[in-house]
Formats: C-alpha cells, structure tokens, sequence
C-alpha cells in the first residue's frame, strides 16, 4: 500500500472514528 | 425517554439514535460508497466527501431531528401535518406530500431488492451458486432468478417467495409500534449488523493481497478534484447514506419530548452511518475484488454499477475463500439487515399520516398500506427492468433533493432560522458552532440547488425526453411514470381530503389533550 494511499485511509478513518468515539462517550456520560 | 402523550414513543436515547443510522445504513453504505470512491479519485473522493458531509450533511440531519421533534410536540408525526403546523398556510400541507410520496415509490421497490439479498443469503449457505465460475454465469443467474426472459407477466418463484417474507417481517415490524417494533429491530439488528461487517472486513483484509485492494480503493487521484462532477458525486453520495429529505429522520425524531436532545443525536447517528460507510463498507467488497479479479477487472466493476459489485461479483468472491457459504450468507445477510432498518423507516412517515390525519389506528394503517405496496408490487416485480431503474431515479434522486430543498426553506424561512436554530439547540448535550447557521441559512440550499440542478440539466431532462430507450421499452417506460404520477395524485388528494373532512390533526389535539391531562 503506497504511503499516500495510507495516509488518506487512516486521516479519513481517524476522523470518523475520533467523533464515533466522542459521541458514544458523551451519550455514555450524559446517561 | 417519554414521548407525547399516551402515543407512540422511543423509550430510550439508544433506541432512537440505532433507528435513525439504521435508517441511514443501507445497501449503498456497501455497494454505493465503495464504487463511487474507486471511479472518483480514490482517497481524493474524501475531501468533497468530508465537505458534502459539513456543509449538506450535517446540517440537514439536525435540521430534520429538530423539525421533527418540533412537529412532534403538536402530535404530528407526518411532514403534511408538520409543515401546516409550521407555516399555518393551506398550501404548506401541500408540500409535504413528498414526505409520504418519496417513501412510499422507493419502500416499492427498495423491499423487492431487500427481498434478493435474503435469497442470496439462502442460495450462498445451500451452496445455490456452486459451478458458477464467472460473472456472466452470475448475471444468468440473476436474470432467471428476477424471471427475464420467461415472457414478460411470468412471475418468479422464488423471488415473489422471499419477496413475502420480506413484506411480512417489514410490516410486522411497523405493526408492534415505534417502540414495540421499530426500536426493538434497531436494537437488535444494528449490533449484529456491525458484528457481521467487522467479521467480513477482518475476513478480506487477511486475504493475501488485500492490501492492494486497500491501496486501489484509497491512492488518491487529485488531478480529479478540478472535475466538477467529482464534487457532485460526493454531495450526491452524502445526500443518500444520511437518509436525507426523505421524511423518515423527521418522523423518527418526532416521537422524541421537547427536552429531548437533537444535535449530539444527530451527530451520533450520522457518525454511525459513517463508521458503517468509511471504515467498514470501504474495506469489504472493493478490496476482496481487486484480490480476485485484479483492478482493471475492478474498474469495470464497479463502472458496472452496485448490482454488479454486490449480486454479481461478490456471490463469486466468497464462494472461492474457505468457508465460502459462511461468508457469502454473512454478506447478503448484512445486506438484508441494513435493508431492513431502511424499509420500516420509510413505512412509518406513511402510517404516522395515515394515523395522525386520518385517524386511523397503527394497525389499520399498517394493513392498508401492506395491501397498497403489495399490489404496486405486481407490476414491480413483472416489469421490473423497466420500472425499478425509472422509480429509483425519480423518487430517490430528483425528488428526495427537491424534498430536502423544501425542508429548508421551510425551516429556514417559514419557521424562521432564529427560532429553527433555537429548537436545534433546545436541550443540546453539545454546542454546535454557530458556524453551522449561517451554513444551514446560505451553503446547504445553495448545494442543493447547484446539486439538483445539474442533475436535472445532465440526467432528467434527457431521461425525460427517453434518450436512448428503445421503442419496445418506451411503453413500459411511460407505464412506470404514469403508474407514479397516480400514486403523486392519489396521495394529494388523500391530503386535501384529510384536511376537508375535519380529521386532520384530530389525533394530534386528542393526544395533546390527554399529555395535559397526565402532566
């Protein structure tokens, strides 16, 4: 897999899995 | 979480966020994402993507918890009821007509595509595509499986059979209510479907070689940005996985209490969709492709369309690996499920109408509109070439796009975008960057606009004018749009009688006369 390749897959995954991640953590907190 | 009155209700937080991305996650999160990303630019595709989704996506999907919720606490649950209820003109109702309309043409045959991904998921664990080595050999199968070329009313078998299965459990859901029914699948079926997709994914990315796959789907083509219909794609491609200016985000949130929270709900439930997008439907079906056919075969693939990703190369696919009936049943299991949350998303705005301003009970609405889509169905399922393909566009892309311009300027200038930002703010667990209401008030309708416009100047109006539709196939054409013009009438007409007979919104003020006599 080719560095550019990698760095668009883990930016664009990071991303959705950083606010996934928040928002489950809020909902956990504000339960 | 109580809802309104003594009527239907989410009863908890989960519950609703699970129903609004399962509604959101459907087959397109697996088939659609992944072959719109590989023919536009590969990783590229995520910067209109990322921005499709801050500027359309997000702002939309709030705007719709928080109109819903909005309609809900006048006990309407239907966009008809809730525009009257928003702009208290004789016209408003009139619009939202598209709210049960939109639902109505693509449930028809949204169900019937559902139905072939539980056939499939039959035939992979009886080994129903064994000695099928090609994708033509697949693409026969297909055909004779939807019964082309065995005269044109013969009906086929088995798919009418898993068709019936489909409709019942579809409608049964809808019959044991928003909580009995619609929350308990979401429950249930969105963990498993995220269970089912992790399995997959960890299943093709330790094929050897899926890291080309990965590689393929993701090394970015910049040079595609200057293209503008890289752009269009992506808004396009955000627009269908949220789910958006269908009506069905508006009814689901209508069932939730004034206090309730709307934006970090629809955040949630966007990022869901998202998860099940990006990560995992990205790394299924493209990648395990490239393993098996290597990627020029992909291209043509995936230039081929989601059908021929998902009915045609991927039964083939999974049938090669060890373990192949397992995997191939997992697949169009998962399919089936994400249909499944779809469907009853787009049953309920029509029954809550059906309900709210006819006063009918759930179950008899539930069972009217049963017989209604069942007999729509016949001529679906006979002439499906012909009818699916001219449903599909109209219904969920010229008009979904003209139904989510309408929620806007209904909620930005009927309602007010002060008083529209308020509700979307009205027990937030989060602040949303005030950013967002100036893109909600300028950048989205503007995106829509140029989104629908291009799609009408480059696609309708030359499928309007039958551009390249052979003469045998025009009167099957015009059949199928005259079949939907009178479903668009009968259902204005349903309105206008709903709201001349006096029963329009009778429910709604029984329902908010009985929570004021609880509270």
């Amino acid at each position: 897999m080719s560095a550019e390749a990698l760095v668009m897959m883990l930016i664009s995954w990071g991303v959705i899995l950083a606010v996934a991640g928040y928002c489950l953590w809020r909902l956990e907190r504000d339960r | 979480m109580a809802g309104n009155g003594g009527r239907e209700q989410w009863t908890s937080r989960l519950g609703v966020i699970l129903a609004v991305a399962g509604s959101a996650i459907g087959l397109g999160n697996f088939l659609r994402f992944p072959t719109q990303a590989a023919l536009h630019g590969g990783g590229a595709f995520m910067i209109p993507y990322f921005c499709a989704l801050i500027f359309l996506g997000l702002p939309l999907m709030w705007l719709e918890w928080a109109l819903g919720r909005y309609g809900g606490l006048w006990g309407r649950h239907n966009l008809p009821g809730i525009y009257d209820v928003v702009s208290r003109r004789r016209w408003a109702k009139y619009l939202g007509v598209l709210g049960i309309y939109v639902p109505f043409i693509i449930l028809v045959y949204y169900t019937y595509v559902e139905s072939w991904t539980l056939g499939y998921s039959a035939f992979s664990a009886l080994g129903g595509f064994t000695g099928i080595g090609s994708r033509e050999g697949m693409g026969a199968f297909l055909d004779a499986y939807l019964g082309y070329g065995q005269g044109l009313w013969c009906l086929p078998t088995a798919a009418l059979g898993f068709l019936l299965i489909t409709l019942a459990l579809n409608f049964c859901v809808i019959y044991r209510g928003v909580s009995g029914g619609i929350e308990k699948l979401n429950l249930v079926a969105m963990p498993l479907l995220f269970v089912m997709a992790v399995v997959l994914v960890v299943r093709v990315l330790t094929l050897p070689g899926a890291g080309e796959g990965l590689n393929f789907l993701w090394q970015p083509d910049f040079g595609k940005l200057r293209d503008a219909r890289v752009w269009l794609a992506a808004a396009g491609q955000i627009f269908f996985t949220l789910s958006l200016g269908l009506g069905a985000i508006i009814t689901y949130s209508s069932y939730l209490r004034r206090q309730d929270d709307v934006a970090l709900a629809g955040l949630s439930a966007a990022s869901l969709n998202e998860l099940a997008e990006v990560v995992l439907g990205a790394s299924i079906a493209i990648p395990a492709a490239v393993v098996f056919f290597g990627t020029v075969e992909t291209v043509r693939i995936a230039q081929g369309g989601s059908f021929s990703l998902g009915f045609m190369a991927m039964p083939l696919i999974l049938q090669q690996m060890p373990l192949g009936a397992f995997f191939g049943a997992l697949w169009f299991l998962l399919l089936f499920f994400a249909g499944l949350t779809s469907t009853v998303s787009l049953i309920q705005p029509i029954v809550a109408f059906l309900q709210d301003e006819l006063g009918w009970t759930r179950h008899r609405a539930t069972l009217a509109l049963l017989a209604v889509t069942a007999a729509y169905l016949v001529p679906v399922v006979a002439l499906q070439q012909f009818f699916v393909d001219e449903m599909d566009f109209w219904a969920a892309n010229i008009l979904l796009a003209v139904g989510a311009l309408i929620e806007v300027l209904m909620f930005v200038v009927v309602l007010g975008i002060r008083k529209g930002w308020q509700e979307i703010n009205t027990g937030a667990k989060i602040r949303l960057p005030r950013v967002f209401r100036y893109i909600l008030t300028y950048v989205t309708p503007v995106y829509l606009v140029v989104m629908l416009g291009s799609w009408i100047w480059q696609q309708a109006l030359p499928k309007l004018a039958l551009v390249g539709v052979s003469a045998e196939a025009r009167p099957f054409i015009l059949a199928a749009r005259l079949a939907m013009l009178a479903v668009l009438v009968a259902m204005s007409l349903l309105v206008w009688y709903a709201w001349r007979r006096g029963t329009a919104g009778r429910a709604a003020a029984t329902e908010m006369e009985e929570a004021a006599n609880v509270g």
